[in-house]
C-alpha cells in the first residue's frame, strides 16, 4: 500500500523543503537516525492527538510519519484525564535540547510522565493542573477539557477522503474515554470505512448497548450506513459494570447486518450460558445460603418460584426434596466478557461470577466484575510500583502469589487495623482480595442476622491453600444490585 | 564463563556469559562460534553506550526471558515502565537514542521497549511548541502554512 499523500494530508504542507534544505538531514531531526522500524515502534506508543501535535512541529516529521502507512492503521484516543496528568508531569519537568545535551543534566521528564504516581500527586495546585494547550483562561482553569475536546475534533476533522488518511485507518482504540463530550464510537464507524477492529471498553457512562443498537438501526434506516457496506469484524465493549443483558443478541444482530465480514463482528461480551457445568451448589431443605440466592437474582427467578407447593409445604417428610432449586440452565440474563479470568490464580471463565459462583481451579469464590477488575488494578499498581527488576525473581513471584492466597492476618481483620492503602474509597485493596468473603463484609458492612451455613464455612480448599479463619458471612441482598 | 565484548572505540568489556546473553545477537554467536576466548566484535555500538547495555543487562540477567508474542498486545501503554528503568534511561537525549539503536542492534528487546516508550513519554501531552523545544526542532512552516495549521485545529464554533 502507498503511503497517504503527503501533500493532500497537510493541505497544509507541501513537502518541498524550503528553509530545512539547508540543514543537514540529521540535524533536523533527532528522529531522522532511527530506522522506520524504530520510529513505528515509538508512535505506536502515542495517542493520535500528540500524534498531530508531533506532525505539526516541522516538515520533516510529516514527511517522515505520513510514509510510514503502518502508522495510520491503529490509532488511539486516551481520556482526557490522561493528558491533565501528561501536562502536569511536563510541567514538573526540564526540557532538553539535543544541542545541549552533552553538557545538559540528565532528561528527567521521562520519569515524570511515565507517572510515577508518587510525584504526580504531589502536585495537586490548580495552576500544576492546567493544560498548556488550553487557550483561554476560563477553559484553563476548567483543566483544559474544552480545548482538549476541539482538538481530538479537529484530529477527526484531518482524516478526510481528499487526503486519503481515513483510508488507512483500520483499529481505532478509544478504551476509557468514557466523557458525554467524547465522540462516540459510532463516529468512528461512520468516519473510517476501513475499520475492522474498534475498541471502546470502560465506557461505563457513555455505552449503552440498547441505545446503540436503536442509533444503528435509525443510521441503516435511513442509510446512513449501508447493508454490509461496513469492514467491522471485532467491537470490544465490556466495562466491569455491564452486567446485566441489554440485548447483547439484538446488537449482535445488527452489526452483523452492517458487516460485510462473513463471520459477523466478533464481540468482547456474551450473553452467560448458565450454570449447567458450574459446581454443583447443594442446597439442604430450606437453606438460604447466598449462592442459591445470587442465582435466583441472577436468573431471575423468582424466590417462590423456589418453594414448594403450598400442598406439600406440610410434609416433613419431603421438605429436602421439593426445596431443591429448579434446573438454571439458560435462563441467566447476566452478560460475560470473553476475556474474564479468576483473581486468584487467573483461569478463564466463561460464565458469569453467579452462575458459577466459585473457581474450579482454585476454589476461591469469584466476585463481580468490577472487584475482579479491581484487584487487576491492585496488582498492575503493586507491579509498578515495585523498585526494581530484582522483585520479579521466581522466588519473589512465588512468594507473592502466596501471599495472594494466603489468608489475612488476625490483626488485619478490622478495618481500624493499620492505614489504608491507595485503594479508592468505596473498593477492595488486595490484601482483602486474598479473603473474599472477608473483602465483600467490609465493602458492604453487612453481617447477616442469622447464623446461616455459608459455602464459605463449607470449602476446604485443596492444595495446601489454608482456609479462613472467619465468620460466618452471607452475601448481602444489595450485592445483587452492584450496578 | 566470562565473554568479552569490544566496542566501536576498541574498549574491551568483559561480562558474565548469562549478562551477555541478554543480547540475542550476542547469545547466536556464542552458539554459532562456540565457546571461544577471542573477544566479540560489535562495530556499532561505542563503548559508552556499551557500558549503559552492560549496566541494564546486568541489572536484568535474572529477568525471564521474553517470549516473542506473535499477537502484539494494540494496547500499548508507556506508562509501565520500573522504577529502576526510568532512572536508567534519565539520560540525555542523545544517549537514550544511541541506547535505543544498540538495543536494536543486539536484539534487546525489553531495552528497547523502555527506550520506545521513554521517547513517547517525552512526546505525549506536548504542544507543537513544546516538542520543538524539547527535541531542538526548527520550525521551518511558511506563513501560509502555520495559518492553515491553525485553522485546521480550530474549534468549529469559534469559525
Amino acid at each position: 500500500m502507498s503511503s497517504p499523500d503527503t501533500n493532500a494530508s497537510a493541505d497544509t504542507t507541501s513537502l518541498t523543503a524550503q528553509s530545512s534544505e539547508s540543514l543537514p538531514i540529521e540535524q533536523i531531526s533527532v528522529f531522522s537516525k532511527l530506522p522506520s522500524e524504530l520510529t513505528l515502534e515509538i508512535f505506536s506508543y502515542v495517542d493520535i492527538v500528540s500524534l498531530f501535535r508531533f506532525l505539526d512541529t516541522c516538515r520533516y516529521h510529516r514527511f517522515l510519519l505520513l510514509n510510514l502507512p503502518e502508522l495510520w492503521h491503529r490509532i488511539r484516543f486516551i481520556p482526557v484525564s490522561e493528558y491533565t496528568t501528561l501536562a502536569t508531569a511536563s510541567s514538573n519537568s526540564p526540557h532538553t535540547s539535543i544541542l545541549a545535551a552533552a553538557n545538559s543534566p540528565p532528561v528527567t521528564e521521562n520519569h515524570a510522565s511515565a507517572s510515577s504516581s508518587s510525584d504526580v500527586s504531589k502536585t495537586t495546585t490548580k495552576a500544576s493542573r492546567r493544560l498548556k494547550h488550553a487557550e483561554n483562561e476560563r477553559d484553563r482553569d476548567r483543566g483544559g477539557s474544552e480545548s482538549l475536546t476541539s482538538e481530538i475534533y479537529a484530529v477527526l476533522r484531518r482524516f478526510r477522503k481528499s487526503n486519503r488518511l481515513v483510508d488507512f485507518v483500520r483499529e481505532v482504540y478509544m478504551d476509557g474515554t468514557d466523557s458525554m463530550h467524547f465522540p462516540s464510537p459510532l463516529v468512528m464507524l461512520i468516519k473510517f470505512p476501513q475499520l475492522q477492529v474498534l475498541s471502546s471498553r470502560y465506557r461505563r457512562n457513555q455505552i449503552s448497548i440498547a441505545r446503540e443498537t436503536v442509533l444503528l438501526k435509525d443510521m441503516l434506516r435511513n442509510g446512513s450506513i449501508a447493508e454490509h457496506g461496513l469492514q467491522l469484524r471485532r467491537w470490544d465493549i465490556f466495562h466491569p459494570y455491564m452486567t446485566k443483558d441489554e440485548g447483547v443478541l439484538a446488537f449482535k444482530h445488527i452489526l452483523d447486518l452492517i458487516s460485510a465480514v462473513s463471520n459477523g463482528v466478533a464481540l468482547d461480551i456474551k450473553r452467560c450460558p448458565g450454570p449447567k457445568d458450574g459446581p454443583e451448589i447443594k442446597v439442604s431443605g430450606g437453606g438460604s445460603h447466598w449462592a442459591t440466592a445470587a442465582a435466583q437474582y441472577s436468573t431471575g427467578i423468582q424466590p417462590q418460584a423456589a418453594t414448594p407447593p403450598l400442598a406439600l409445604a406440610n410434609n416433613d417428610t419431603n421438605i429436602e426434596t421439593t426445596a431443591t432449586p429448579p434446573p438454571l440452565t439458560k435462563i441467566c440474563t447476566n452478560i460475560v466478557w470473553t476475556l474474564e479470568k479468576c483473581r486468584v490464580c487467573d483461569t478463564p471463565q466463561d460464565r458469569c461470577w453467579q452462575c458459577v459462583p466459585i473457581c474450579k481451579r482454585c476454589r476461591a469464590i469469584r466476585a463481580p466484575p468490577h472487584i475482579n477488575h479491581q484487584t487487576a488494578l491492585e496488582r498492575e499498581r503493586q507491579r509498578t510500583a515495585k523498585p526494581s527488576s530484582s522483585v520479579t525473581s521466581p522466588t519473589a513471584q512465588n512468594q507473592k502469589s502466596s501471599e495472594i492466597l494466603s489468608p489475612r492476618p488476625q490483626h488485619l481483620k478490622t478495618s481500624t487495623a493499620g492505614p489504608r492503602s491507595l485503594t479508592p474509597p468505596g473498593s477492595i485493596s488486595l490484601s482483602q482480595m486474598s479473603n473474599p468473603a472477608l473483602a465483600i463484609s467490609s465493602a458492604y458492612a453487612y453481617l447477616p442476622p442469622t447464623p446461616d451455613p455459608s459455602p464459605v464455612l463449607a470449602w476446604q480448599p485443596s492444595s495446601g491453600v489454608q482456609a479462613p479463619q472467619q465468620p460466618s458471612l452471607a452475601l448481602p441482598p444489595e450485592f445483587s444490585y452492584f450496578d | 564463563m566470562p565473554v568479552t565484548l569490544t566496542s566501536l572505540d576498541d574498549v574491551k568489556f568483559t561480562v558474565d556469559k548469562d549478562v551477555a546473553e541478554r543480547s540475542i545477537l550476542i547469545k547466536n554467536m556464542i552458539e554459532d562460534v562456540g565457546e571461544s576466548d577471542s573477544p566479540i566484535p560489535l562495530p556499532n555500538v561505542s563503548s559508552a553506550v556499551l557500558k549503559k547495555v552492560i549496566e541494564y543487562c546486568e541489572h536484568h540477567r535474572n529477568d525471564p526471558v521474553q517470549v516473542q508474542d506473535e499477537t502484539d498486545d494494540p494496547r500499548k501503554r508507556s506508562n509501565d515502565i520500573e522504577e529502576w528503568d526510568m532512572k536508567f534511561m534519565a539520560v540525555d537525549q542523545e544517549m537514550l537514542f544511541e541506547i535505543i539503536l544498540a538495543a536494536n542492534y543486539l536484539d534487546i528487546k525489553p531495552l528497547l521497549d523502555v527506550g520506545c516508550k521513554t521517547v513517547a513519554n517525552i512526546i505525549k501531552g506536548k504542544t507543537p511548541e513544546e516538542i520543538r523545544k524539547t527535541f531542538n526542532i526548527v520550525n521551518d512552516f511558511t506563513p501560509e502554512e502555520e495559518a492553515q495549521i491553525k485553522k485546521e485545529n480550530e474549534w468549529a464554533e469559534d469559525r
